[in-house]
């Protein structure tokens, strides 16, 4: 990408809108053009379009999955960031359109990979997320594969993807196709309310899905 | 109780049969049968209903041709044998009706005992008429007898609810024995764990005592946070929370985040109830692998409700798996993986008699 990502922060508390600003600045490839608190200025503002919207779903000691919707239905892509880490809570998070969800203890790593992930409409699953989709009991939940299920619990389990890669004797790419493979069936079972079409194909071009599979057939 | 009414009845019957004096009271062949039959589908019917074979519909077959006997039986009567045929009606047919219903609900025999004897005299006195003290004798004597079958229900239900009694205080007594015995258990076994951890805490102290130890060594500091963590962990097996392995586990760490260790504790799922044995089990191993941690270790419990695995992912290395102390039971099993400084313990507890889970992972 020749353009740097454009990333809108929306959050209440000034201090971790900076630590945040200053994370995500410290990467060449990402630009911060907007912070706030409110997520009505942000979509009120046609000539801000940001690629990324990071935002913390607890605004003004309110637990809101309703910004998450209305963002998705404009467009945005939207990274959830958030201290409660409830396998439920992110579920209902990816289901009211978001396309990632990062735990705010996961740090600068995962974040940072998350927002350039996403601004390339390419998946991205970090550890906790791994944590919440293999506990989804729901009878909607795509069917994943041995090995997708163990590398999202070995992810989950460890964080570290060259430990999952060592422990399943495969190499690291693998891991990560394991992964991004069963993030593509969730967005495929259709738990994000955005547009899809950009992501699955992105997913074919990487082979993480198959065009036959886009029919229906998924085993 | 129903042998002492089938005592009763047949004693009933047997002086019913030596009152030689008594006019005979069925002389007419019809009600002869009819009182044969009687007798006959009734008894079938009592033994019937007590073997618990058929009983709804023996015992309206019985109730049936007991009706039918009376009809016949009234209807050929004859004018001396009014008294007979009334307590023969509440005697013989009215303690064979006590053995039929004796186990009903209380009204409804009472109803029964009751309600029967008076439809029997009114429609004697109003189908035969007969003189006053015929009148007064039936009506004493269909009291009576009436009198005598209420007190032997009520004495039936006094002793059932008797039994009932006693053996409700025996079951009562069993089970806080039980219980009695499992504290103690319990109890026991816990002093045993604070003897074996005053033991523990005596020969550290005696070492450093006598200068056999330093405290500047990595592994006597290794030694002296592991009986630390045991005695947290040994506390905190007392305290009534929701989710004991948590609380433990939380209490293993302690000892780590002391020196400095950052520690995550992530559960997804809900933790089902574990026995002390199979968690002691899991937290030991964590409680090892938390000691040989240098700086970072991240636990994380996948929970269901037949199955629940503990992952400890940390830096550090040399584990001394043989300082686990509680070793692993069949329920609980524990894989360690150690690679460039990491350290990847696995506690995996299956439910004793549930089948493995779908998230199990290979070892």
């Amino acid at each position: 990408m020749d353009s740097p990502i454009r990333v809108a922060i929306i959050d209440d508390h000034p201090v971790v809108i900076e630590g945040v600003e200053s994370w995500l600045t410290g990467d060449s490839r990402i630009q911060v053009v907007h912070t706030g608190d409110d997520v009505d200025k942000l979509t009120a503002d046609d000539r801000l379009q940001p690629d990324v919207v990071l935002l913390d779903l607890s605004l003004h000691g309110r637990l809101d999955l309703d910004n998450v919707a209305k963002l998705a239905d404009t467009g945005q892509r939207v990274v959830v960031y958030s201290q409660f880490t409830g396998h439920g809570l992110i579920l209902r998070t990816l289901e009211s359109g978001a396309r990632e969800f990062v735990a705010k203890h996961e740090g600068r790593e995962h974040l940072v990979k998350a927002v350039v992930a996403v601004a390339a409409d390419q998946p991205y699953v970090g550890p906790v997320m791994a944590g919440a989709l293999i506990s989804d009991g729901g009878a909607d939940r795509p069917k994943l594969s041995e090995q997708e299920r163990i590398a999202l619990l070995l992810w989950f389990q460890s964080s570290s993807k060259a430990s999952v890669a060592r422990k399943m004797q495969v190499s690291p790419h693998t891991v990560d196709m394991y992964i991004r493979r069963a993030r593509q069936k969730y967005e495929k079972a259709g738990r994000s309310a955005y547009s899809k079409s950009e992501l699955l194909a992105r997913a074919i071009e990487d082979n993480l899905v198959a065009p036959e599979e886009l029919n229906g057939d998924t085993p | 109780m129903t042998a002492v009414v089938v005592v009763m009845a047949a004693a009933w019957n047997v002086w019913h049969a030596l009152a030689a004096d008594k006019p005979a009271p069925f002389v007419h062949p019809a009600a002869m049968v009819s009182i044969v039959l009687t007798a006959l589908t009734v008894s079938i019917a009592v033994l019937m209903a007590r073997l618990q074979v058929g009983t709804y519909a023996i015992r309206v077959l019985a109730l049936c041709a007991t009706g039918i006997s009376i009809a016949t039986v009234t209807a050929y009567i004859p004018d001396n044998a009014v008294e007979e045929i009334g307590c023969w009606m509440s005697g013989t047919v009215g303690w064979i009706g006590v053995l039929l219903i004796l186990h009903w609900q209380l009204n409804i025999v009472g109803g029964v005992l009751i309600g029967l004897p008076s439809l029997s005299f009114a429609t004697l006195v109003l189908m035969q008429q007969p003189a006053h003290p015929v009148v007064l004798r039936l009506f004493s004597g269909l009291f009576i007898t009436v009198g005598v079958q209420i007190c032997a229900v009520l004495v039936d239900r006094v002793i059932i609810q008797a039994v009932r009694t006693t053996v409700s205080a025996t079951h009562s007594g069993v089970m806080i024995a039980a219980k009695d015995n499992a504290a103690r258990a319990v109890q026991t076994g816990r002093l045993r764990r604070f003897a074996e951890m005053d033991r523990e805490f005596t020969r550290l102290l005696a070492d450093f005592a006598h200068g056999g130890i330093e405290p500047s060594d990595p592994a006597v500091r290794r030694r002296c946070e592991l009986a630390v963590g045991r005695m947290r962990r040994l506390l905190a097996e007392s305290d009534t929370v929701e989710t004991p392995l948590l609380h433990e586990l939380r209490a293993s760490a302690d000892a780590a985040e002391r020196r400095g260790v950052v520690v995550e504790l992530i559960v997804v799922g809900d933790v089902p109830q574990i026995a002390t044995t199979a968690r002691r089990a899991i937290t030991e191993a964590a409680l090892v692998t938390l000691v040989a941690t240098q700086s970072h270790a991240r636990i994380t419990v996948l929970a269901e409700s037949d199955a629940v695995t503990v992952s400890v992912f940390a830096d550090g290395g040399g584990t001394p798996l043989e300082q686990i102390r509680e070793p692993p039971t069949e329920e609980v099993s524990i894989d360690v993986q150690e690679e460039e400084g990491r350290l990847w313990l696995e506690a995996h507890w299956t439910a004793p008699s549930g089948s493995r889970s779908s998230m199990t992972i290979p070892s």
